[in-house]
């Protein structure tokens, strides 16, 4: 039972500002706006997998889906701007996960926020030798909080993903990090060079977030 | 380049057994607190060594029999705890019979009591946690009591807790008295601690075991030493037949639970506790949608032309540029004061309506310039206003901004490199605030109270107002009617005193006033040199009295020092709420010399020494703990020159200070509060003049040591 991330709580389509502002308002006559109308949050909301593909396509961008157990929370988020390697994903709402290379390194309005951080890109991940991870996230009295871990990869071998009705075979990677008396494991397959699902941890408080790439 | 005040923001923490879920309450080797019937971490009636996690606070409701308690506890440091406490005994004067003693007019006596806590040891190993309490040190003394108490957990699910108890928790079967005998309080009337007292006269040993079936079910059972010897044996309002108490508890979590007892052999009870701890936030986190990215400049080298300084010509590029500010600081509740930019250089006054933390409107408003201004201005020179006064002046470098957006632990980092400073005055070369924003009129309908005695009052409807205009000036009232009342059951005792009813005749206040007009007046608020505010307040200033009030504040922005200077002059006003003067004829000049400082870590001291409404001279002294997310816990107390006679029931005024800000119970922005100051008695000496919107408390938000607590984690948000 806990607490809802209330921003998280409706499986919002989003209303992406895929460029800038002016971008914004442009979107809302498209695909995307008017699935937007669709899923707006109210009661009843079917469960994000129920959701067909093709309802999904309309929009005409990529979609991430995000998840997290811990508040039971699910969302799509589409890509809002990008500068290089990193890409903002946002809900309608304004939430947001930020991927550099693929890897998560800052969200914003899950509660209790990754603020930022000093990770390694994919190919680092994927290399599998010792690299580390740095964390800021924010904590009680709304301080941040540092965790510095060492993390290790290990391939684990193939696996077929059934995302939304599609099947992708991918290489299945665990990446185990440790450090300050803690130990947690990141997940990710790999489809090629692309990360087509992720299981990476966040903060004490959201524990692991999963990223699944519906929509290419 | 201003250095931060406060240490380094970062903690490392230890976080083994935390990964599984939520962020859970520091982890301890032993078992949580849980609170006894007097609202202290105890067992049944009887307290035990520990004590809660350092910032929380705790109302409980407790009673059995005809006793109720409702007391509420504030952990003030890891190490020192107080309360504040309630307890109503019915049927007080059924069976006795002595018109000499007043208290036998109440056929249900109200008792007050503070408590202190000292947390000598915490638990480790072999040593259990140990506490010293002072219950009910000041006051009338029928509460009193001292003890010293250990509670040692064994495995983890039980607890044993003994301890020695001398006054109520020494009165049944004790074995001596250690330190002499127990002299009567120096009641007087009360209010004064009574140190005279502590430790002396019997003693007895009490103790308990507290067994924790599973993470909901808690199972207690304690040996109490109270004998309750006025309440069950001279008044004999219930039987105490048996010293042995138990009970069984439901804790939902660590907010709250709820127990049944069965209680001195005799009588069933109950206990609802809530816990909260301001530092965890209701909803998850800090909520609310992100930024939008940093704009970033063309290179050089790639687009010379955009680096050009020729843009500031352009006789329309103030408009244009407000615009599209307006378009990325609109939505987040921003709004341009004044604006001004040189080809290097640009200044940004901004009203921040919506976060509650300045830090976080200013690193928007940072977003926002990247975007909007051409790419030859370098400096941003961002100035939070607050009622027509710029309270600070943050300069950073658009450079740093660009290049540390996505750096780890880029708070801190950034912090480092901006400059704090004074920015009074006006702005050189600025056309003000857009002429669409002013007037500004907001108004609010909403629940309200008014306590005339201890659980006593009425409750009704207040509309607010407030109508702000350019250059500082507020106008604002307030205006309560009474939906439903209980002042027909209070019952007035003359409780002594002499000085002239500045605050007393509350109970006729509040009854002659269905409809009240509390406030309507007309500040003005200034900020004429450097590090000097200045506030002048004319009109019916509060309830109760009405005239104006002037202050004067220097503070500069990152010092831990702040002084002010207030005079006023007020006529007390009529009883019905009105306009009119005419049933006192009592008008007074009063005024303050005040000295604030911030301790760090969110401690706040004030002093004011001078003259108050009934005419009598002396100090105030309050305290307050501040959390990052604006809940605030503060006691206050006032010492002035009307003698304990004069002043009558409670010696001098005190009392205790709660704010609990909207956004730590939504997680969305807001920049709402909810405030409340409990006195346990309202009487006429050391009161102020309660007039709103004092400069302090108003402009703290945007210097160093407020901005500070929140930068960290907000600036990037």
């Amino acid at each position: 039972m806990g607490q809802q991330g209330m921003a998280l709580k409706s499986i919002g389509m989003l209303a992406v500002c895929a460029l800038t502002l002016a971008g914004c308002s442009a979107l809302k006559g498209t695909g995307a706006g008017a699935v937007l109308a669709m899923f707006k949050g109210k009661g009843d909301q079917p469960a994000a997998t129920a959701i067909p593909r093709a309802e999904l396509e309309k929009a005409g961008i990529p979609l991430i889906l995000v998840r997290n157990k811990t508040f039971g929370t699910e969302a799509f988020v589409g890509p809002r701007d990008s500068r290089g390697s990193l890409v903002n994903w946002a809900t309608a709402d304004g939430v947001l996960v930020t991927l550099r290379d693929g890897v998560l390194i800052e969200t914003r309005g899950l509660g209790g926020d990754l603020m930022s951080s000093a990770m390694p890109g994919i190919g680092q991940v994927i290399a599998g030798g010792s690299h580390r991870r740095s964390y800021f996230y924010t904590g009680p009295d709304d301080r941040i909080f540092r965790l510095d871990l060492t993390c290790s990869t290990e391939a684990t071998g193939s696996e077929t993903l059934a995302i939304f009705g599609l099947a992708y075979p991918t290489r299945h990677l665990v990446e185990t990090c440790r450090g300050d008396g803690v130990e947690l494991q990141n997940e990710y397959w790999m489809q090629g060079g692309l990360i087509r699902q992720s299981r990476e941890w966040v903060s004490p408080t959201l524990g692991y977030v999963e990223l699944t790439r519906v929509i290419d | 380049m201003s250095t931060r005040r406060s240490k380094s923001q970062l903690a490392v923490t230890a976080l083994a057994g935390l990964l599984c879920g939520p962020l859970a309450v520091p982890a301890r080797a032993e078992m949580r607190p849980t609170l006894s019937f007097t609202g202290v971490p105890g067992l049944i009636d009887m307290p035990s060594g520990e004590a809660m996690a350092d910032g929380n606070f705790s109302v409980a409701v407790a009673g059995f029999g005809p006793i109720t308690r409702t007391t509420l506890s504030f952990q003030i440091t890891p190490w020192l705890s107080g309360s504040y406490r309630i307890q109503n005994t019915r049927n007080w004067n059924e069976v006795v019979n002595d018109p000499a003693n007043p208290e036998n007019l109440y056929s249900s006596y109200n008792d007050r009591s503070f408590d202190l806590r000292i947390h000598l040891l915490k638990e480790s190993g072999w040593r259990p946690s140990v506490t010293i309490g002072l219950q009910d040190f000041a006051g009338t003394g029928k509460f009193g009591a001292e003890y010293i108490a250990a509670t040692k957990t064994i495995g983890d699910r039980v607890k044993i807790t003994g301890g020695v108890g001398w006054g109520r928790l020494g009165s049944y079967n004790s074995f001596g008295s250690p330190f002499g005998d127990r002299p009567d309080p120096d009641v007087g009337r009360g209010g004064k601690p009574n140190a005279n007292t502590w430790f002396r006269g019997p003693a007895s040993f009490f103790g308990g075991i507290e067994w924790q079936l599973n993470d909901a079910w808690t199972v207690k059972a304690e040996y109490s030493t109270d004998a309750y010897g006025e309440e069950a044996g001279y008044r004999k309002t219930f039987e105490r037949r048996s010293p042995f108490n138990f009970g069984i508890e439901y804790h939902r979590d660590e907010t709250m639970s709820v127990g049944i007892y069965s209680l001195y052999g005799s009588e069933i009870g109950f206990n609802v506790n809530f816990v909260l701890d301001p530092k965890r936030r209701a909803m998850t986190g800090i909520l609310g949608a992100g930024p939008v990215a940093v704009g970033q400049r063309p290179s050089r080298s790639a687009d010379p032309d955009a680096w050009d300084g020729g843009w500031v010509t352009q006789p329309d590029a103030a408009p244009i540029l407000r615009d599209n500010l307006d378009k990325y600081l609109n939505p987040d509740g921003i709004y341009i004061e004044d604006f001004a930019y040189t080809a290097t250089t640009v200044q940004i006054r901004i009203r921040n309506d919506k976060f509650d933390a300045g830090a976080q409107a200013i690193g928007r408003t940072a977003r926002a310039l990247s975007h909007v201004m051409p790419a030859s201005v370098e400096v941003f020179e961002i100035v939070p206003v607050v009622r027509g006064m710029a309270a600070s002046k943050v300069t950073m470098r658009r450079s740093d901004i660009e290049s540390l957006e996505h750096v780890a632990n880029n708070g801190a980092v950034l912090r480092d490199r901006v400059a704090f400073g004074d920015a009074s005055g006006g702005l050189a070369g600025g056309s003000g605030a857009d002429p669409e924003y002013y007037p500004q009129f907001n108004w609010g309908l909403g629940l309200g109270y008014r306590v005339s005695a201890p659980a006593r009052g009425d409750v009704g409807l207040r509309a607010t107002a407030s109508y702000e205009l350019p250059q500082g000036i507020v106008l604002s009232g307030s205006v309560y009617g009474r939906v439903y009342d209980n002042l027909d059951k209070v019952f007035v005792i003359d409780k002594g005193g002499s000085l002239p009813p500045v605050r007393s005749d509350v109970r006729d206040y509040n009854e002659d006033s269905p409809l009240a007009l509390e406030r309507l007046q007309a500040a003005w608020y200034a900020h004429p040199a450097d590090n000097i505010y200045t506030r002048l307040t004319f009109g019916y200033l509060e309830p109760m009295h009405a005239g104006i009030s002037g202050e004067v504040l220097w503070k500069p922005v990152d010092s831990r020092l702040a002084l002010g200077l207030e005079l006023n002059y007020t006529k007390q006003r009529d009883t019905d709420g009105g306009f009119g003067f005419g049933d006192y004829d009592y008008s007074i000049a009063t005024g303050h010399v005040s000295a604030y400082y911030d301790f760090g870590n969110g401690f706040l001291g004030q002093l004011d020494v001078g003259r108050y409404l009934a005419g009598d001279t002396g100090a105030t002294i309050t305290l307050d703990r501040e959390f990052a997310n604006g809940w605030k816990v503060g006691a206050f107390a006032s010492f002035t020159s009307a003698s304990a006679e004069e002043f009558g029931e409670g010696s001098f005024d005190k009392g205790l200070h709660l704010t609990i800000p909207m956004n730590w119970l939504l997680g969305q922005p807001s920049r709402k509060e909810m405030d409340a100051t409990i006195r346990p008695l309202q009487r006429d000496g050391g009161a102020r003049v309660d007039v709103q919107g004092r400069l302090y408390d108003t402009i703290r938000d945007y210097h160093t040591g407020r901005l500070d607590e929140q930068w960290d984690s907000r600036v990037w948000r």
